[in-house]
This record gives C-alpha cells, sequence and structure tokens, in this order.
C-alpha cells in the first residue's frame, strides 16, 4: 500500500510549516531544518535534501516577501547592494570549496556564530538601534528608510552604518551558502544587525529577501543535476509557503527583542551543532 | 466611463514615500509566482496521490487489482539510484506538463518558484532605472550577472 509515502508526506509537510514560519519570522530559510530531518530520520542522501532545502529557501523567501516588501521592512536598497558581495561570496564558495577542508571550515562557521550569538546577547533587550552614524556609501546611496512598526505604533526612521564591514561579512556569507548550499540568513542577520544597524525586524526581512536570490544561485544548477526531486520538494514548498504567511503575521506582531531573543536562541543552537559536526561528534 | 472624483484611500497606518521601485508591483509579483507555483504543485501531487501514477515510471503508490504494477516505495522514489524517475530539463517538464503527468507538474511549479526571485530582481532593476537612480540600477545589473555567471559555470562544471 501507499501508507508509508502518504504518511512521509504528511510528515514532510508538518516539519516544512515550523521551518516555514521560523524561516520567515528570523530572516532563515529553514534549510538548517529541513536538511537534517531528511538526512537523519528519512535517510535521504545529502545532495537531495540540499536540493530540498533550497527549494525551502527559495519559498520561505518569496512568501515572506511579498508581505514584507508592501510594508518597507525589507530595505530594498540594503538587500541589493549586499546581495553584490554574497552572491560573488556564493560563486567564490562553490570553486574552493573542494580544495578546503571540511571540520576547519565548519569550525569557523561555528565560531563566528558564537561570536554574533555573543554580540546579539549584549544587546538582548533592545528594541531599537542607537548612536548610528551613517558613512559616507550609506549617505552617498540614501540607505536609510522608515517603516510602520505595528507593535510600537508608530514610524521607525533609520539610518545605516558600516556599509563596507558589512559588504565583508556578505561575501563571507555567501561563501559559506555556495559551500553548503543553504541561504546563510543565520549570518546575513547579525551581519546586518552588528555592522550596519538595522532595527532587528528590517534585518530580518532583508535577509529574507536576500536568501531567495543567493539561493536561486545554487537552484539552476541542483535542478539541472536532478537534486531537486519533485516527490520531496512539493510537501516542503507547499508546507513552507502556508508556515512563512504565519511567520510574516507574527514578525508584525511581535516586539523586536522578543525576535532578537528568538534569534539568539537559534544561533545557539547551531553553533553547537556547527562545531559537534567540527570535531566529528555529529554526522 | 466613470467620472467620479477616485476615492480619497483610508489607511490606517501612514505608509511612507516610496524611495525605490514600485512596492505593490513587486509584492503583488512574487505573490503571483508563489500562487501560480503552489497551485501547479497541489495539482501535480493531487493527481499523484488520486492516479498513484508519477507518468513516468512503471509503477504504482497503491495496490492494484491482480498486481501487475510494482508499489512505490519511499525508497524508490527519494533514492538517487531509485526506480522512479523525474523530469529535469526544461523542455522534458514543459512537454510532460502538457500531458499532465504529475512529476513533470510539480517540477514546473518548482520551476516557477525558483523563477519568482529572479522576476522580482529583474523588476527592482527596471524600477530604478525608470527613476533614472544609475548606482541602483548598476547594482541591480552586477547581481544579476553574477547570478547568471554562477549558472552558466556550474553548467559547464557539471
Amino acid at each position: 500500500m501507499g501508507t508509508e509515502v502518504l504518511l512521509v508526506l504528511a510528515a514532510l509537510f508538518g516539519v516544512a510549516l515550523v521551518a516555514g514560519a521560523f524561516g520567515a519570522l528570523a530572516g532563515l530559510g529553514g534549510g538548517v531544518i529541513i536538511v537534517p530531518v531528511l538526512t537523519l530520520f528519512f535517510g535521504v542522501n545529502i545532495h537531495y535534501a540540499i536540493g530540498a532545502s533550497i527549494v525551502s529557501v527559495i519559498a520561505t523567501s518569496s512568501g515572506a516577501a511579498a508581505t514584507y516588501i508592501k510594508s518597507n521592512l525589507t530595505n530594498l536598497k540594503v538587500g541589493l547592494f549586499l546581495e553584490m558581495a554574497t552572491t560573488l561570496g556564493a560563486l567564490t564558495g562553490a570553486f574552493v570549496g573542494s580544495y578546503l577542508a571540511g571540520p576547519l571550515l565548519l569550525m569557523i562557521f561555528g565560531l563566528v556564530m558564537g561570536l554574533s550569538c555573543i554580540v546579539m546577547w549584549t544587546k538582548r533587550n533592545q528594541e531599537l538601534p542607537e548612536n548610528v552614524h551613517p558613512d559616507s556609501w550609506s549617505r552617498k546611496l540614501k540607505l536609510g528608510d522608515k517603516y510602520y512598526d505595528t507593535v510600537l505604533k508608530r514610524e521607525i526612521v533609520y539610518e545605516v552604518q558600516g556599509t563596507r564591514p558589512a559588504l565583508g561579512l556578505m561575501y563571507i556569507a555567501g561563501i559559506v551558502s555556495g559551500l553548503l548550499g543553504i541561504g546563510s540568513g543565520a549570518l546575513k542577520v547579525p551581519a546586518m544587525d552588528i555592522t550596519m544597524k538595522l532595527p532587528i525586524k528590517v534585518s530580518s526581512a532583508t535577509s529574507n529577501f536576500m536568501i531567495g536570490v543567493t539561493a536561486v544561485a545554487s537552484a539552476g544548477i541542483y535542478l539541472a543535476r536532478g537534486y531537486i526531486n519533485p516527490f520531496l520538494a512539493a510537501p516542503v514548498a507547499l508546507g513552507v509557503l502556508l508556515g512563512s504567511i504565519v511567520g510574516t503575521h507574527l514578525l508584525m506582531v511581535l516586539k523586536g527583542s522578543v525576535i532578537r531573543w528568538l534569534f539568539i536562541g537559534i544561533l545557539l543552537v547551531l553553533t553547537v551543532q556547527m562545531l559537534l559536526k567540527a570535531v566529528g561528534i555529529l554526522a | 466611463m466613470d467620472y467620479s472624483p477616485p476615492l480619497k484611500k483610508v489607511t490606517p497606518k501612514s505608509i511612507p514615500a516610496p524611495t525605490g521601485p514600485n512596492r505593490s508591483l513587486l509584492s503583488l509579483v512574487l505573490r503571483g509566482g508563489v500562487i501560480v507555483s503552489a497551485a501547479l504543485i497541489v495539482l501535480g501531487l493531487g493527481l499523484f496521490l488520486i492516479t498513484g501514477q508519477s507518468g513516468y515510471a512503471a509503477g504504482n503508490l497503491y495496490a492494484t487489482a491482480g498486481g501487475s504494477q510494482p508499489y512505490i516505495t519511499f525508497h524508490d522514489i527519494e533514492n538517487s539510484a531509485g526506480t522512479v524517475y523525474f523530469p529535469t530539463g526544461p523542455g522534458e517538464i514543459w512537454q510532460g506538463s502538457l500531458a499532465f503527468k504529475p512529476f513533470a507538474l510539480i517540477m514546473l511549479g518548482l520551476v516557477v518558484l525558483i523563477a519568482t526571485p529572479v522576476l522580482n530582481l529583474i523588476l527592482a532593476g527596471w524600477g530604478f532605472i525608470q527613476q533614472k537612480n544609475w548606482a541602483f540600477s548598476l547594482i541591480c545589473l552586477v547581481v544579476v550577472s553574477i547570478l547568471a555567471l554562477s549558472f552558466f559555470l556550474g553548467k559547464a562544471g557539471g
């Protein structure tokens, strides 16, 4: 009977629903949930798992971006500006990947995330950024913008700083996504939060926009190589799309500091996961 | 023709003046892409579950009378060495979709999903060109070029 297949479909859909909601809320692609679940619990080959994860990243991004762009939570200019570095990094990552030692890379990735986690922790109760000093590029490109915060019930006008260090960090984030085939929102959000001092909701929404674009670079390759399996990708795409609707509504009604706390939690889990993988405890 | 004066839109929140491309249009395109993609995937998955046929392999998801066809199990589908084939080339996906093959319809939905951010990017670039914001027109062009480059290099790399 086909019950086994139906159960797998339902399970994948459920997991994707959760991944989509978290992803849309935190600016992540949900790949960090999809890949381990597919490989560990369903025994799926890693290439097919990453293929499904790429679909999940794009679905989260597009599902959430419609709402975020309309309400101006997404800073399109910042997103596009940084996307130059991210896509270039993804390209680099795809080519140098085979020359780099996996464990070393995971170790670096884990340490960077651990560090980001600590920095975000130091401003854990901050609702909006303070003391932002826009640099020359930020002023010239007019990166600052405003949005209406539905929780604080007022318009938030913000400036952007640290454009140059942010470009550097985004290049690294791009390399990571090129290597692991994921959108690496986990690096994008802290980079925008720490160096550019964007409001956390703007960082999350902008990361959401960016991960979709970055993932497209790998999606074409994975599709052509036959790693995007319709049976795995269909429930993942549908689940994530529905989940992202929930996630975007949550972002609108939650306080910035709550989202920051949630993000610190996710970063902590990821850091531990990466470091355990680096030393070989986790497969 | 309706010549009555346009109704003043009353919005609870003051949406700030646009500083970039037309956000409503971008939002509409994203939503449209997502809906079309989801509809195709639902159709393909629905057909697969109802008929039990992927449209490609000689296997059935359900038990057939007389047991003439083998069952499709999860490992037939997920494994690279599995018996269930699915289309990956654009021509194959399109032709399979026209023939209403379930797995081709799902793949078409996934292709639409993947194309959506690219379309969004191009529209944003077009918006900046119209506003004569050359710096950001160039930035969009750079991003699209890198994406195109990665796609071609990736294909060449096998």
